[in-house]
């Protein structure tokens, strides 16, 4: 029952990327890519925010790119 | 030789605020590339920001984008170099597919012009492979929403 009503309200999630049409995502636009990580800085995977695999593998190496730069936390305690 | 167009991104921290003692060490990156017949393209200031964890004991530096044209064996050699160099706190290379366009210089609006055509070849591929990204989701049944809270431990 629970399961049926989840269902009937949940819609469907978009890609962010694709509807601003992004091109390739960069490391340097770090505000956006926080939005992508939780507030423990782990990167929410995809099946949460929606976005597509194409663009969830750009922001996989965008996000670990600016934590190498320290733009993006590795953790957050 | 085979050359390339990196974006490179430099962190610098001299221990002082002066901008000369910074610039110097932008003077020594970019004689470093001049050596390895390497064209220093554009530079940009990024200006001083706060770490998000500390990088050998300190919390902020000077961010720098060079944008490079340079043989691609070059680059591992420079690395090293910029290694040792304890005022260099970070770098990275970024191999580009194309070469950069700087909005600010005039030359810029010129060859847009001519580089045009290429995007549109692109953004056709895009939406194609995008059409095949929905109809291998819908394929697959959805997933219950579960909320951030949920994932984090």
């Amino acid at each position: 029952m629970a399961y049926v009503r989840r269902r009937k309200f949940s819609r469907r999630k978009k890609c962010k990327f694709c509807m601003d049409k992004v091109k390739m995502i960069d490391y340097k636009d770090y505000e956006r890519l926080r939005r992508h990580l939780t507030e423990r800085g782990k990167i929410i995977p995809r099946r949460i925010t929606g976005n597509c695999a194409k663009h969830q593998r750009q922001l996989t190496t965008a996000i670990k790119r600016a934590r190498f730069m320290a733009l993006l936390p590795y953790v957050v305690e | 030789m085979n050359t390339g167009y990196y974006e490179a991104m430099f962190i610098i921290n001299t221990g002082d605020d002066e901008e000369s003692s910074r610039n110097a060490v932008l003077d020594e990156i970019v004689a470093e590339v001049k050596k390895h017949k390497g064209t220093v393209l554009n530079i940009d200031p990024m200006g001083k920001k706060q770490f998000t964890y500390t990088i050998a004991k300190k919390r902020d530096g000077y961010y720098y984008l060079i944008y490079i044209e340079i043989d691609t064996q070059a680059i591992q050699k420079m690395k090293e170099k910029f290694r040792i160099n304890n005022r260099i706190l970070r770098e990275m290379f970024i191999r580009l597919e194309k070469e950069p366009q700087f909005n600010a210089s005039e030359e810029g609006t010129v060859t847009e012009s001519e580089v045009k055509p290429e995007p549109v070849q692109e953004v056709v591929e895009e939406t194609m492979e995008q059409e095949v990204e929905e109809k291998a989701d819908d394929s697959v049944p959805e997933l219950e929403p579960i909320t951030e809270e949920e994932i984090e431990e």
